[in-house]
């Protein structure tokens, strides 16, 4: 399964849906999305991994990235998860320390 | 089971085939439907070394992998074989440029029962066991 990646305004936040496999050869492209949304002005985002089937240390290393970008300007990056298996990553690489996760959408926007 | 090898080239766009195909032996040889996504990341993640190490030495050797049973569990080796530089395809894939040596062997290790590795110059092996009940 390749990677999409769609974003829509939800209030004052940015929701970049990702769907798909994050990994060595898909990461550039959320990469390429991160720095593009950012660049753009949209500094509270809100990453939607319900649908990501998998997710390696690449992946993780774009999300620290976006996550350096838009604390640059005083923004967010927050995710979407409630995947045990990529939940599980987060836990032994211990960023669930660094990254605020919430198991729905509607609890990142409240 | 016997041990089964697989030859990839040292770009990005392999790396998935390399883990669905390990994921199935693991499958097929008898390691747990939970462990089998373990097995799917940390191929994914020890690929993804091999890939970088070529790929900073403009290496174009390919990267091996042999899995299987064997007498600790379930088995993987994964060798960025070494090989002359050759020029840089310049529209190469971006991606081996993301990948933190340290996360990946963290998450190697936090997923399987056993890891080893070497790093050296012109070297990468990568060496884990997945249990089998």
């Amino acid at each position: 399964m390749e990677l999409t990646l769609e974003h829509r305004t939800e209030g004052e936040a940015t929701v970049l849906d990702v769907a798909g496999e994050v990994d060595v050869y898909t990461a550039p492209k959320l990469r390429e999305k991160l720095v593009e949304l950012v660049s753009d002005g949209h500094y509270s985002i809100i990453v939607d991994m319900t649908k990501v089937e998998f997710l390696d240390s690449t992946g993780l290393g774009v999300l620290v990235g976006g996550l350096k970008r838009v604390r640059s300007h005083n923004g967010s990056l927050e995710l979407v998860c409630n995947q045990e298996r990529i939940l599980k990553i987060f836990r032994i690489t211990g960023l669930t320390k660094v990254f605020p996760i919430h198991d729905t959408l509607e609890e990142a926007l409240s | 089971m016997p041990v089964a090898e697989l030859r990839i080239p040292p770009d990005p766009a392999y790396v998935g085939l390399a883990r669905l195909v390990v994921a199935l032996a693991a499958r097929q040889a008898g390691v747990a439907a939970e462990r089998v996504q373990d097995v799917k990341i940390a191929v994914a993640e020890a690929v993804a070394n091999a890939v970088r190490t070529q790929a900073s030495l403009q290496s174009s050797a390919p990267i091996d992998l042999s899995f299987g049973v064997t007498d600790v569990g379930f088995e993987v080796t994964v060798e960025a074989q070494e090989g002359p530089p050759t020029p840089v395809d310049p529209a190469r894939e971006p991606g081996p440029d993301l990948v933190d040596p340290e996360l990946s062997f963290t998450i190697i290790e936090g997923l399987t029962d056993k890891m080893t590795h070497e790093t050296g110059n012109a070297r990468m092996c990568v060496r884990f066991v997945i249990g089998i009940p």
